[in-house]
């Protein structure tokens, strides 16, 4: 009865905090039937959840969401694998700094998406260059989000280690490492949106495959309600990737207080 | 430790060097093809045309002006918000989940929206910037401003302020360092929006130089535009900076060290 | 039989960030007998907790000579074990694996270092929190854990740097009866770094007493006499502690001084 309870409660809540959002949708809806503002420039929203039915089964909705994900999903996992190792060792060892610090401090401030030319110059409009531009794009900040982490941890920690008989190499493993989680995570999760980011603005420049290309292929096509069904997929999803990211981070991190 | 001395600063350029000098040995190799990686010298020649013929100033300002104004009405309307959500409680309820979905999603997929909205000029450009600005620095604004100790407030309260003058004296000054912290990471982020959309739409502006460059296949172009970009890019942020440190002189985190 | 500690002239100082050079250790010459208990006491900065790690291999001197067990110390090792103030467990490990992490360094296999460390959790007084992670316990618990911890991989030296600092005093009394407890069971050598003389006094055999920077042993006081239950009355106990208050007292006035 009591867990009942609790779980009406806990949807009551929900429900509470995103209202702000139903009501916007009705707005939305309303503002545009009615006709205030052109039905032309916003399609109403009933209209456009309508145009759900047709995308997904005439044109090829899910490829290309699929290759969407793909690039962005690939890109991601090379970023964090190069980039958590990198940073790892470049916190660790002092050579490695000195030779690769200087690059990623100059590197940083620079606008990957300006790369996006550059990737379909040397690769083509196919999913190389998406692929390329994500893992070029989000290296950087999950280097430097493991780089801090692995810095900071207290060095009583790493002198335990050493006192318990751990070597070098097993105290950057168990305990560098572990200690720097936190950091790489909120790291991970700034690249994630990142990755999204520049996956839709390559889409939209130079692909022809993709979400963002669907979406200038429907606007160039005068199809906006289904235009607008393809935004709120991507709105979505990178919803739902911030919130499984998170769900992660609370898992992973579960020993924090 | 013994080893070498020389400037640190002068430690830091060698490894860029020697990337530079990598790239050179690359390109005139003759192992990469000229197309897919032109020579630095080539490169470099390109963007000294640029500067001497004055093409590149003027791209620059046409995306700086495109960054900076769509970054302004971000902040002027991120900044009141965010505020607006400390003091009430209405207004917290409202933004929030429109301030915790808008903020992971890439906002450039709004950008078609823009377009049929405002149609292919600055407009659509400069709505599409502020989009994309404004949730970073509204939940920054927010953090700031509702991370004021309430010492801090009720100090205030105690001497005899207003409701207003605890907002303005107190809290604002308070949460400074935390909005500026908000405008410092949408500042670049300005920068790259704008980017994006003047390679979408073409035209002038900095990504546009890009965007023919490239549709030209002119690859010492394309690698001039890159360098003009980090460089301006480099610029902007450093700038910021600057300025943040100017504001916050009395901050404890710009404070000399004692020990 | 060689002596679990030896100190010979030992110097050390280090950089600081705007280039000059501190000189923190001077003149150091130090014997500890093995199974001895032995305070270091001084006023704030006069490089004690320096001189337990220098100790401990954690820093690297150049000036004179520290030896342990007649090996000559280049760097951290499972035979000087460390319990730090601040406890230092891995927070991402729960207890159990907090003190079996030694052991799994060492290749012992999985079932020996879980019977093992539970029975040194029991010994120290955690049993039924072997699972909890270190953010679910108090700080007499973690530090009690962290005691295990060091005592799973058996080390002959136990350095400890203020370890009952962050404690409150009814823990701080508790811990320092279990100390005493284990010392007496393992016969290991303590060296116990503190600035409360009381503590100093009550614990240890011979009080080793450091001026302030830089540090220099200044003298060496016996407390090994029998200290009863009820240590507040006892005479000589209170001498001593009246003795080293003022010694380290006119550190600090000298310390104001200059």
């Amino acid at each position: 009865m009591a867990r009942q309870n609790s779980l009406a409660k806990t949807s009551i809540d929900v429900f509470k905090k995103y209202s702000p959002l139903l009501i916007l949708a009705l707005l939305w809806e309303f503002c545009s039937r009615t006709g205030l503002v052109s039905q032309y420039a916003l399609p109403p929203l009933t209209d456009v959840l309508a145009s759900f039915r047709w995308l997904t089964t005439d044109t090829a909705f899910f490829t290309h969401a699929g290759m969407s994900l793909g690039r962005a999903g690939l890109g991601l996992l090379l970023a964090v694998t190069f980039g958590i190792v990198m940073g790892t060792l470049m916190a660790s060892f002092r050579s490695v700094d000195a030779l690769v610090g200087p690059l990623v401090q100059t590197l940083y401030p620079m606008p990957k998406s300006a790369l996006i030319p550059l990737t379909i110059m040397w690769f083509g409009l196919g999913h190389s260059s998406k692929i390329f531009l994500i893992f070029l794009g989000c290296l950087l900040p999950i280097t430097i989000a493991t780089y801090n982490g692995v810095k900071g941890v207290d060095r009583v920690l790493m002198w335990s280690g050493a006192s318990l008989g751990a070597s070098r190499l097993q105290r950057i493993i168990d305990i560098s490492f572990m200690a720097a989680q936190p950091a790489i995570l909120a790291g991970l999760r700034t690249s994630l949106a990142l990755s999204f980011v520049l996956l839709v603005s390559s889409e939209l420049v130079m692909s022809n495959e993709g979400l963002g290309f669907l979406i200038r292929m429907l606007g160039d096509g005068g199809l906006y309600a289904e235009m607008f069904a393809v935004i709120l997929t991507v709105v979505a999803m990178g919803f739902v990737s911030d919130r499984l990211i998170q769900l992660l981070t609370a898992r992973v991190l579960r020993w924090r207080d | 430790m013994a080893g070498l001395t020389l400037p640190t600063p002068l430690l830091r350029m060698l490894p860029i060097a020697g990337v530079i000098l990598f790239w050179w040995a690359m390109a005139s190799s003759g192992a990469v093809r000229p197309f897919l990686l032109p020579s630095p010298i080539v490169v470099a020649e390109r963007i000294l045309a640029d500067v001497a013929s004055g093409t590149v100033f003027v791209n620059v300002g046409y995306t700086l002006y495109r960054a900076l104004t769509g970054f302004a009405i971000a902040a002027a309307i991120g900044t009141t918000i965010g505020l607006l959500m400390v003091v009430s409680r209405t207004a917290k309820w409202f933004f929030d989940p429109i301030v915790s979905v808008g903020y992971p999603m890439p906002k450039i997929s709004l950008l078609p929206i823009f377009i049929l909205w405002f149609g292919l000029d600055d407009a659509s450009k400069i709505a599409m910037i502020a989009a994309g600005c404004i949730f970073v620095i509204t939940a920054n604004a927010y953090a700031g401003a509702s991370g004021v100790e309430r010492q801090f407030v009720w100090s205030a309260q105690m001497l005899g302020a207003s409701r207003l003058r605890v907002l303005t004296d107190v809290v604002l000054p308070a949460a400074t360092p935390q909005i500026l912290t908000g405008y410092q990471i949408a500042i670049p982020v300005s920068l790259i929006i704008t980017l994006v959309t003047e390679m979408i739409m073409g035209g002038d502006g900095l990504g546009g130089q890009l965007l023919i460059a490239s549709r030209y296949a002119n690859s010492p172009a394309v690698f001039a535009s890159i360098v003009e970009i980090a460089i301006a890019g480099a610029i902007v942020v450093n700038g910021m900076r600057l300025l943040r440190r100017k504001l916050l002189h009395w901050h404890e985190e710009n404070a000399v060290s004692t020990d | 039989m060689t002596k679990a500690i030896e100190i010979e002239n030992l110097e050390f100082s280090y950089a600081t960030s705007d280039g000059g050079r501190v000189l923190a250790l001077t003149n150091i010459d130090l014997s500890i007998e093995s199974g001895e208990f032995v305070s270091i006491l001084g006023p704030s900065g006069c490089g004690k907790s320096t001189l337990l790690y220098l100790m401990g291999g954690f820093i690297s001197y150049e000036n004179g000579r520290i030896l342990s067990h007649g090996n000559q110390v280049t760097g951290p090792g499972p035979d000087r074990g460390i319990v730090f103030q601040q406890f230092a467990l891995f927070p991402w490990r729960t207890v159990l694996r907090n003190v079996t992490y030694g052991l799994e360094k060492q290749g012992v296999a999985k079932a020996a270092r879980i019977e093992r460390a539970m029975r040194l959790i029991k010994e120290v007084g955690l049993s039924g929190f072997e699972n909890s992670y270190p953010s679910q316990l108090s700080g007499g618990m973690r530090q009690r854990a962290a005691i295990a911890r060091t005592l799973a991989v058996d080390p002959d030296i136990l350095l400890m740097d203020e370890p009952f600092g962050a404690l409150d005093a009814q823990t701080r009394g508790v811990m320092q009866e279990q100390l005493l407890r284990i010392w007496d069971a393992t016969g290991k050598t303590i060296v116990f770094v503190t600035h409360d003389v009381r503590e100093a006094v009550y614990l240890s055999q011979r009080v080793v007493m450091m001026s302030k920077r830089p540090g220099t042993i200044k003298e060496i006081v016996q407390t090994n006499f029998d200290k009863a239950n009820d240590v507040e009355a006892d005479e000589q106990f209170n001498r001593a502690v009246s003795y080293v208050s003022s010694q380290v007292r006119s550190e600090y006035a000298s310390m104001e001084a200059s």
